[in-house]
């Protein structure tokens, strides 16, 4: 079976997903199915380029919206907006040439892999905390304001390792820890944001509607990050 | 006995999470600013991707290019200030159960140790760059001699070197990508290889005193977040 029937049959399957939950995990599955199978073909780890990057974008944010079950109406609004998520994605990523050469020396190490794979992990639970955080502004149910605060937080913690690990990686690949290229002044940006966020959260009169705006607005940040910087600022990250 | 009032007055901005507030926002902003300056100069950018260490690059850069990185770490420096006041009041309070208390005072610390890397690093690091024929020696700043025994390219580019001191080895190791020699400090790392129209490495040598820190106060900021996952988890 060619590796890319998968890919797309993915979306049809996410756009079933707007009507039946269940179709969302068979899209994520074909996407994993899908990235495995270019992992073998390729001998590495498929995390380089839009392609790759987005489709695993996609799937990560249905598979962690498991850990964010719900039920009744607004179980369907977070079912719809995450189905039309990770659709989108797939649409972009589709309609990205994928990255078939081998890697570079300096990228070929699990200190990277760790750092892509944890920062994409992060930015979809940044992504289902601004899905939730829409839906509580509509619906202003507090289980889903608090939804969104436990998604953001696990977000930040994987976020922090992946910049560990990334830390970890620049240091062995060119000696310094840290570079100060546009991608890593807009990875601080994003991770002071998630941080302003976290303590605002803390602030009398920020609990509930304030937060949830908050934290809806952090992916824009994320999106500008990963897609933005490396389309108008030059720098040595290329995702 | 008391602080005086506008001592008091003073610590509670200090210690306040507005504070922390306003300046993780202005931070934000400056940065922000700091990436538009420096797309639109690729050449202040390329000098500040290691090449020279921070306190070189803000000492002898135009102003015009470096001022919002002397803001950001003004900013940074009342953000630990903040950071330390707001700790200690917190354990002078000893508000709520013991892991409660702790957890983001862990990731307070971890912060402060991974500023106070950046700090260590952007005074003290540095970094040579050079072609080492095979067969060469090279007289390091440090007093110490590299040699450069073989080169390798092919799958596994690598290169076998040693360190030497008055003719003594010191220490032998094989260079290749992702995988330096540390020696006393310093870090070897291949950058390139060459085999026409001699065979020949790209040699890196770095120094980099903030990792330590950075490496410390990265693990304790994840300790501290772990555990305020964990408890966030059942309190929420």
């Amino acid at each position: 079976m060619n590796p890319g029937l998968l890919a797309w049959t993915a979306l049809p399957l996410y756009l079933a997903g707007l009507l039946k939950r269940r179709f969302l995990f068979a899209g994520c599955l074909a996407q994993a199915a899908y990235l495995l199978a270019r992992g073998i073909m390729l001998g590495r780890i498929p995390l380089i380029g839009p392609h790759d990057t987005l489709i695993f974008l996609a799937a990560s944010l249905v598979g962690f919206s498991a850990f964010f079950h719900a039920s009744s109406e607004r179980g369907k609004m977070f079912r719809v907006s995450l189905g039309a998520m990770a659709a989108l994605f797939t649409v972009v990523a589709m309609l990205a040439r994928p990255f078939e050469g081998p890697l570079p020396p300096v990228l070929r190490t699990y200190w990277f892999e760790l750092h892509v794979g944890l920062s994409f992990f992060s930015y979809a639970l940044f992504g289902i905390g601004a899905v939730l955080g829409i839906i509580y502004l509509g619906q202003r149910e507090a289980a889903l304001e608090k939804s969104q605060y436990r998604a953001i937080l696990s977000g930040y913690l994987l976020f922090s390792l992946a910049m560990i690990a990334g830390g970890v990686w620049a240091y062995l690949a060119w000696g310094t820890y840290w570079l100060w290229t546009p991608k890593e002044l807009w990875t601080s940006i994003l991770w002071l944001y998630y941080s302003l966020y976290l303590h605002l959260r803390l602030r009398p009169g920020w609990y509930g509607k304030k937060a949830a705006i908050a934290g809806a607005i952090g992916f824009v940040v994320v999106l500008f990050t990963y897609l933005g910087v490396g389309l108008l600022m030059k720098s040595s990250h290329t995702f | 006995m008391g602080f005086p009032k506008n001592k008091k007055a003073l610590w509670e901005i200090l210690i306040s999470q507005g504070l922390a507030v306003w300046l993780l926002g202005l931070e934000i902003a400056i940065l922000l600013l700091g990436s538009v300056v420096m797309a639109k100069n690729v050449s202040v950018s390329g000098a500040m991707s290691g090449w020279i260490p921070l306190s070189i690059w803000l000492t002898r850069g135009p102003f015009a290019l470096t001022w919002w990185m002397w803001t950001a770490i003004f900013l940074l420096a009342l953000l630990a200030i903040n950071t330390v006041c707001c700790s200690t009041e917190s354990v002078r309070r000893k508000k709520g159960g013991l892991l409660p208390l702790l957890a983001p005072q862990i990731i307070h610390i971890g912060f402060l140790l991974i500023l106070i890397a950046h700090l260590v690093s952007s005074l003290g690091a540095s970094k040579l760059t050079g072609q080492l024929p095979e067969g060469a020696l090279a007289r390091l700043p440090s007093g110490l001699d590299l040699f450069l025994d073989k080169v390798e390219t092919g799958a596994r580019p690598n290169a076998e070197v040693e360190l030497l001191s008055r003719g003594n080895v010191l220490k032998r190791g094989v260079l290749a990508p992702n995988h330096p020699v540390f020696f006393r400090g310093y870090g070897f790392y291949l950058q390139d290889l060459k085999m026409d129209p001699f065979p020949a490495a790209f040699i890196e040598v770095s120094r980099e005193p903030g990792a330590p820190w950075a490496l410390f106060g990265a693990i304790l900021f994840t300790a501290g977040t772990i555990l305020l996952v964990l408890l966030k988890s059942k309190q929420e």
